[in-house]
């Protein structure tokens, strides 16, 4: 065990990850924030200055893994990213978030203008944000609720909506430098990567009750090979997920480690949704229905490849073999 | 560098000195992608993978007092890692090292493994494996290769198929029925039978790739057995071969993950070399499918780090080679069809860095076939997850 972690085990905080997740269902999206810090869940990766844990990215996948499964409601990736990377430049508004005082998001599509005006889009929960990190062409910035205006974006996600918002200039709050936001980014990859996980299981874990316990031509669905199959790929493709995004939390900071991360995001960008679609089609008719919860998983699968930009991530690994020379 | 140095040295220490003992010790001609490339022969194979093993990279985890270096599978992953990234032959004694070794390691008697073991790292004695039969193929229980007791011993009578390097072996782990045929899986008892013995007949089989020494039917006549190439009692050898067999599927050839990038190293650099080819290299929808080739390669490496940390902190690994064996089967067979297409564009006169990957990747494309077959079938493997990773249920 290392010392960063002091003794903690990543596997100690799925349980009460769990169990926060359960609790936000009952709850009203607002309050949510104040629910999850109960349990320091939002603070994982914050220095401990700002009230943090302080601890390493490993130690927030596993949560992130509980939230995607429990269809968490909450913008918990771009909460936990602030919330480590303002303590610097802004601790206060760190400190904030870390407590569930105030509420953060970030718009992961388009850049701002230098003038913070303009134009970006899916950014989770951005309604009734108090902070909004935008990119700019270098770094990014903190504004102000003030200084921007978010609407319904046509996204899939009903879990965790997706807002396109409007820029009204003024100074930011606070910036981050390139380097500050290319590390966000890529930590950023890697959370995503455990929802989609999360969600991609917890999807599969439907299929396998409902073709259980359904029974047509006199057997249960799942005593055809054909199901079988069907459910035997789904598993391989997320226990393919498992073992990339596993064995990039724990690279280096090379350029091995940086592949082993987009590849990781990639393989759930990739397989992610097959395992949702996969778990609709075993539902047969009640998978298209609103009352199943299968498309839920999907829509959320969906948003969340789109925010790591899956088809621009494979350019960039394509690139960085070919193009060197 | 001494021996004794050499089992010492652990994590990056004992990487580099693999990757300096591979570069200073690859004989000439040896890489698939160097210029000046000629296949090895047999002799050529054996002599290198004896001294691989002399200088500590093969038989890592054998015990040292039957050849081996008494190392952890991190060690042997990390070998494997600097092999892979060089285009090597394949081991031309893969059954002996990595399925009748850890078998014998499991079930063998002292004497058994002190008279097989260092033959097989010293490359002296090649094995083949005489699981499959006509009529028992992915349904191994349905085997019919009988051995009956002949006084102290066994005679051998029956027919095993697809038994690969049969003609340069010179012992067949061979899997055989002690009671009746519908005993299935009770009674079969496994042997390490000496090929040269009288009553065993070898039949060459022409395989899609055309691979001299490739498979063959073994015809086995009243072939006599002493006690003392008995593996195991009748039912142990059986499970004993089951055992192994699920952790072999998950360790064997553990340098693929990292061969599979030297191959897709050699076929971008194959696609500069050729003013036909270096514009694939800029095509949107080429990059992609390589971009996810490469995933695809991460993930094999996801599956192979963490059943290495698993099997040193000796915890049980089920069925995961059955995931990962799915997974980079079905991975290579992609990647291969991608290289294929795209070197299929090349000039009339392609350079000759571009004909070398022309035959590698015809190879790797034929052998591709054989690897969603063998050592159990792409539905045997889905089969396995339902049954024993999602655990579904069966019956009506």
């Amino acid at each position: 065990m290392d010392v960063t972690s002091g003794g903690l085990d990543p596997a100690e905080f799925a349980e009460s990850a769990r169990k926060a997740v359960a609790a936000c269902a009952g709850l009203h999206a607002a309050c949510r924030a104040a629910r999850l810090a109960e349990d320091g869940l939002l603070g994982v990766l914050a220095p401990e200055e700002v009230g943090g844990l302080g601890l390493e990215l490993r130690f927030a996948l596993p949560v992130l893994q509980a939230a995607g499964a429990g269809d968490l409601g909450f913008p918990l990736a771009e909460t936990m990213l602030l919330a480590r990377h303002l303590a610097g430049p802004a601790p206060e508004t760190a400190a904030a978030l870390a407590a569930g005082e105030a509420r953060g998001t970030i718009a992961w599509a388009g850049t701002a203008r230098a003038d913070l005006t303009g134009t970006v889009g899916r950014a989770p929960m951005a309604e009734g944000a108090d902070w909004l990190l935008v990119r700019l062409a270098e770094g990014a910035a903190l504004l102000p609720a003030a200084a921007f205006h978010a609407t319904r974006a046509i996204g899939l996600d009903e879990t965790v909506p997706e807002f396109t918002v409007t820029l009204s200039g003024g100074e930011p709050a606070c910036r981050l430098d390139a380097s500050a936001w290319d590390a966000l980014a890529e930590e950023a990859l890697l959370l995503r990567t455990a929802l989609i996980l999360g969600a991609a299981e917890t999807a599969l874990s439907l299929a396998v009750e409902h073709t259980t316990n359904r029974r047509q031509f006199g057997k249960p669905l799942i005593a055809n090979q054909a199901m079988r199959h069907l459910l035997a790929r789904q598993k391989l493709a997320l226990e393919g997920i498992r073992g990339a995004l596993t064995r990039a939390a724990g690279c280096d900071d090379d350029a091995e480690g940086v592949l082993a991360r987009r590849a990781a995001f990639l393989a759930a960008a990739t397989h992610g949704p097959l395992i949702a679609e996969g778990a609709i089609q075993a539902h047969g008719g009640m998978g298209f229905t609103w009352e199943v919860p299968v498309h839920r998983h999907l829509r959320r699968i969906r948003a969340l490849e789109a925010q790591g930009e899956a088809p621009r991530l494979r350019e960039a690994v394509a690139a960085a073999l070919i193009d060197v020379n | 560098m001494t021996d004794g140095m050499v089992h010492e040295l652990t994590g990056e220490a004992f990487r580099a000195h693999v990757r300096g003992w591979l570069a200073a010790n690859v004989p000439p001609g040896f890489l698939a992608d160097q210029p000046g490339y000629t296949p090895p022969s047999l002799q050529q194979c054996r002599d290198w993978e004896a001294a691989m093993h002399r200088a500590g990279l093969a038989g890592i985890t054998w015990p040292r007092a039957y050849g081996g270096h008494g190392r952890t599978l991190r060690e042997h992953l990390i070998a494997n890692q600097e092999i892979g990234r060089l285009a090597l032959p394949e081991s031309v004694s893969s059954i002996g090292k990595e399925l009748a070794g850890p078998i014998i390691l499991a079930i063998g008697t002292e004497e058994q493994k002190r008279r097989y073991l260092p033959a097989i790292l010293e490359m002296r004695e090649m094995w083949c494996q005489g699981f499959s039969e006509p009529e028992a193929g992915s349904d191994l229980a349905s085997l019919r290769t009988r051995a009956v007791r002949d006084g102290v011993g066994w005679r051998i009578t029956g027919q095993k198929i697809w038994t690969s390097g049969a003609a340069k072996a010179a012992r067949c782990l061979l899997l055989a029925r002690t009671g009746p045929l519908e005993d299935r899986h009770k009674g079969l008892a496994l042997f390490a039978v000496p090929m040269d013995g009288p009553g065993i007949r070898v039949r060459p089989i022409r395989q899609i790739n055309d691979k001299e020494g490739g498979f063959a039917e073994v015809f086995f006549d009243e072939v006599p057995v002493g006690p003392e190439d008995a593996l195991g009692a009748p039912d142990e050898g059986w499970n004993a071969a089951i055992r192994v067999l699920g952790i072999e599927r998950a360790t064997n050839r553990m340098y693929r993950a990292w061969r599979f990038e030297n191959e897709l190293r050699h076929l971008v650099a194959a696609c500069r070399e050729d003013p036909a080819l270096a514009p694939l290299l800029r095509d949107g929808a080429y990059r992609q499918r390589i971009a996810a080739t490469l995933v695809d390669i991460e993930m094999v490496k996801g599956y192979v780090e963490p059943v290495v940390e698993a099997l040193v902190a000796e915890e049980a690994i089920g069925a995961r080679g059955s995931l990962m064996k799915l997974h980079w089967s079905e991975a290579h067979q992609r990647f291969a069809a991608l290289a294929l297409e795209m070197l299929a564009m090349a000039s009339p006169e392609a350079p000759p860095i571009v004909a070398a990957a022309q035959k590698r990747f015809k190879e790797i494309y034929l052998q591709a076939r054989a690897e969603t077959i063998y050592a159990g079938t792409t539905e045997i493997q889905l089969g396995i997850i339902a049954d024993r990773v999602l655990n579904l249920l069966r019956g009506k």
